[in-house]
């Protein structure tokens, strides 16, 4: 399969007035062609410096990438000129964040909005843009889309919104997009239908999607393959069956038993002792070791990555069951 | 369950006026509108509903942080709409609240210790040494050292600020808690421990919870009766087996289908709603729920449906069930 994106050791360092700090510590990973990655993970895990990264929107002079390399569809975009980036950004690949209030600009109407990537990627004239809207607008299951186009972003609900926003980012067909927690701010029922849109637009376009979330259950409805991180790093990489029935790294257990179940009502719930640490005070070795149930001697020494038979997993639990040579550090 | 119950709503509702500029006529919201239920002596009643169904409003006013329009709330045979404000400040010492954000609820210019000494100075129980002692016990029931009574709420983690704030409901030993989205705000792991936390002082100390969520998976785990609401009323109230096994109301249905699945191998029914809760401003004629429901009649849209009981304890507010040989018009006995 194609790998439309190709993110190798990616470290990333911001300056912050205790000093520098690196929210991304080696990050590797790849997406396919017409696949959902799911990157899941608790706050300060990484997963939003990661997306930021590739999309090239960190923001300057406070943070740089001071290691590793992306490569979207062949091309280096690591340290891409800002006026390139832009050809790329809301063409070929596009982001939807969390709360579509704050990135919708209140001031411009939808339409407005809308029109802004059609009228810098494409050469259409005004009125096939208009057409084009229109048709965008009903795919992504907007009511009386020509009188929206007329409206401000205040004046929709939060799902509506969230519409635009999708609209917005698959307006010119891209090749990789970016979703950041887009349901998070939604009701369950919106929600759902915001999932069925996004497997349908998948489905119909063959556009590979990059799923963050915190919500394990959003994982298992929409995503082909996970990636859980914690403190920068990837600590697992399975595809989502595997992920789920025979998950390895203690994390990953721990975040999948800590789900409330069906059959266990009442009961206490399995927990993961501590806080994820910050930046600042990481351990070292294993930066899971000090909330780690299964933690070691060997643990005070940073994990190799083992590659087992179906998935990728950081832990010393599973040095000796590495296939084929070891590339640990 | 035992029978005492501790508090009783009856026909609560809280009505807001909005203004849309100088010159148009104020518009009345109904947040919440004719809400009845009863909380038994150590039970978890969760409240769930999609934002704007008026789930915190109905635990905001029943603790008098909001003056309810109309209606009664009796909390242990008092009817507190009745009281005066000396009165009610003693009785808030028996009914506390947990709030969502625990960045937002304290206060950062105190240290934990101040923070949690505040609600016994308020209600001048014990005396200072006696309080610290207090507060120290209640550090070690929450799981956290005494080597932060000296530290401010920035020097924690959300979980750990959310545990102070539990602590600050409870040191005062209530009877009841309105819990608003206790957990809503927390990183999965830390969830878990909020929630076992929450599950082990309501054994210790006998709570009684009101547990509002839109989090159904958490609400599943940790209530005994839930009572789900649409816009402002009750559409369903029943215990939270018989809820998740045998849904009446369509709304239910389609609130428990959108649930997502835990694993991929799972497979669904998935009722989806088209469009998305409307207004309270201008809530439909008849029954809110009917230009989404994928049941809906003829009558929906013209009479507002009753309470109907179906089952023991188990109330729907719907017309489908209201033809069968059910005993219509509920007097607030569920």
């Amino acid at each position: 399969m194609k790998n439309i994106l190709d993110v190798s050791n990616l470290e990333v360092e911001f300056q912050t007035r205790r000093g520098s700090v690196r929210p991304l510590r080696g990050v590797s990973f790849q997406v396919h062609e017409g696949e959902t990655l799911g990157i899941v993970g608790e706050s300060g895990c990484g997963k939003s410096v990661t997306s930021l990264a590739v999309m090239g929107l960190l923001p300057r002079g406070k943070s740089e990438i001071s290691r590793g390399q992306v490569l979207f569809e062949g091309q280096n975009i690591t340290h891409l000129k800002e006026r390139d980036k832009r050809k790329l950004r809301g063409n070929k690949m596009s982001m939807i964040f969390q709360e579509p209030m704050t990135s919708l600009n209140p001031v411009f109407t939808i339409g407005d909005q809308l029109s802004q990537p059609l009228k810098k990627h494409t050469r259409l004239g005004n009125k096939e843009i208009m057409v084009k809207i229109i048709e965008m607008l009903k795919l992504v299951g907007i009511p009386r889309p020509d009188q929206i186009v007329q409206q401000y972003p205040h004046q929709l609900s939060g799902g509506m919104r969230q519409r635009v926003m999708i609209c917005l980012a698959i307006i010119c067909k891209p090749d990789l997009l970016i979703a950041d927690e887009p349901t998070t701010a939604l009701d369950v029922t919106i929600q759902a239908q915001i999932i069925n849109l996004l497997k349908k637009i998948k489905h119909e376009t063959n556009m590979s999607i990059i799923f963050i979330t915190h919500d394990l259950g959003v994982v298992a409805e929409i995503c082909d393959r996970v990636i859980v991180m914690y403190t920068g790093q990837i600590v697992e990489e399975a595809d989502v069956r595997t992920f789920f029935n025979h998950p390895k790294h203690p994390y990953s257990k721990g975040l999948l038993a800590s789900m409330p179940k069906e059959d266990e009502r009442k009961q206490p719930l399995m927990t993961i002792r501590g806080h994820v640490p910050s930046l600042n005070e990481l351990p070292s070795g294993c930066t899971f070791s000090n909330r780690c149930p299964m933690a070691f001697a060997k643990c005070h020494v940073a994990p190799p990555t083992v590659h087992l038979k179906e998935q990728m997993c950081r832990c010393w639990l599973y040095a000796d069951e590495q296939e084929g040579g070891s590339d640990g550090k | 369950m035992e029978n005492e119950k501790v508090l009783e709503v009856i026909h609560l509702k809280k009505y807001y006026t909005v203004n849309n500029g100088w010159f148009s006529k104020g518009q009345q919201v109904k947040a919440v509108d004719d809400v009845s239920f009863s909380l038994y002596k150590g039970e978890t009643l969760g409240l769930v509903g999609e934002s704007g169904c008026g789930k915190s409003t109905t635990g905001r006013t029943i603790l008098q942080l909001s003056k309810p329009t109309d209606g009664k709330v009796i909390f242990e045979g008092t009817d507190i709409n009745q009281l005066n404000d000396r009165t009610m400040r003693q009785l808030r010492r028996k009914m506390q609240m947990i709030f969502q954000d625990p960045y937002a609820s304290l206060d950062p210019h105190k240290t934990i210790q101040q923070i949690l000494t505040e609600p016994l100075n308020v209600h001048g129980l014990y005396n200072k040494k006696e309080r610290l002692e207090k507060v120290r016990e209640m550090l070690k029931i929450i799981g956290l050292t005494d080597a932060y009574l000296t530290r401010y709420p920035n020097e924690l983690s959300g979980g750990q600020r959310q545990r102070i704030a539990i602590a600050r409901a409870v040191i005062l030993q209530p009877t009841f808690i309105v819990a608003d989205e206790p957990v809503s705000a927390l990183d999965v792991s830390v969830q878990a421990q909020v929630i076992n936390l929450l599950m082990y002082l309501q054994k210790e100390f006998q709570l009684t919870y009101l547990f509002i969520s839109h989090d159904l998976n958490v609400v599943r785990h940790i209530t005994d009766r839930i009572i789900v609401m649409y816009l402002g009323r009750v559409v369903e109230v029943t215990t939270t087996e018989e809820l998740f096994n045998h849904p009446k109301h369509p709304y239910t249905c389609a609130l428990l289908s959108a649930i997502p699945i835990k694993n991929p191998d799972e497979k669904k029914e998935r009722i989806i709603l088209s469009g998305e809760v409307p207004s309270p401003v201008n809530p439909p004629k008849g029954c809110p729920f009917h230009e989404r429901c994928p049941k809906a009649m003829d009558i929906c849209s013209k009479t507002v449906p009753h309470q109907i009981s179906v089952s023991d304890g188990h109330w729907v507010t719907c017309h489908l069930y209201s033809n069968e040989n059910h005993t219509t018009e509920t007097k607030l006995s569920f």
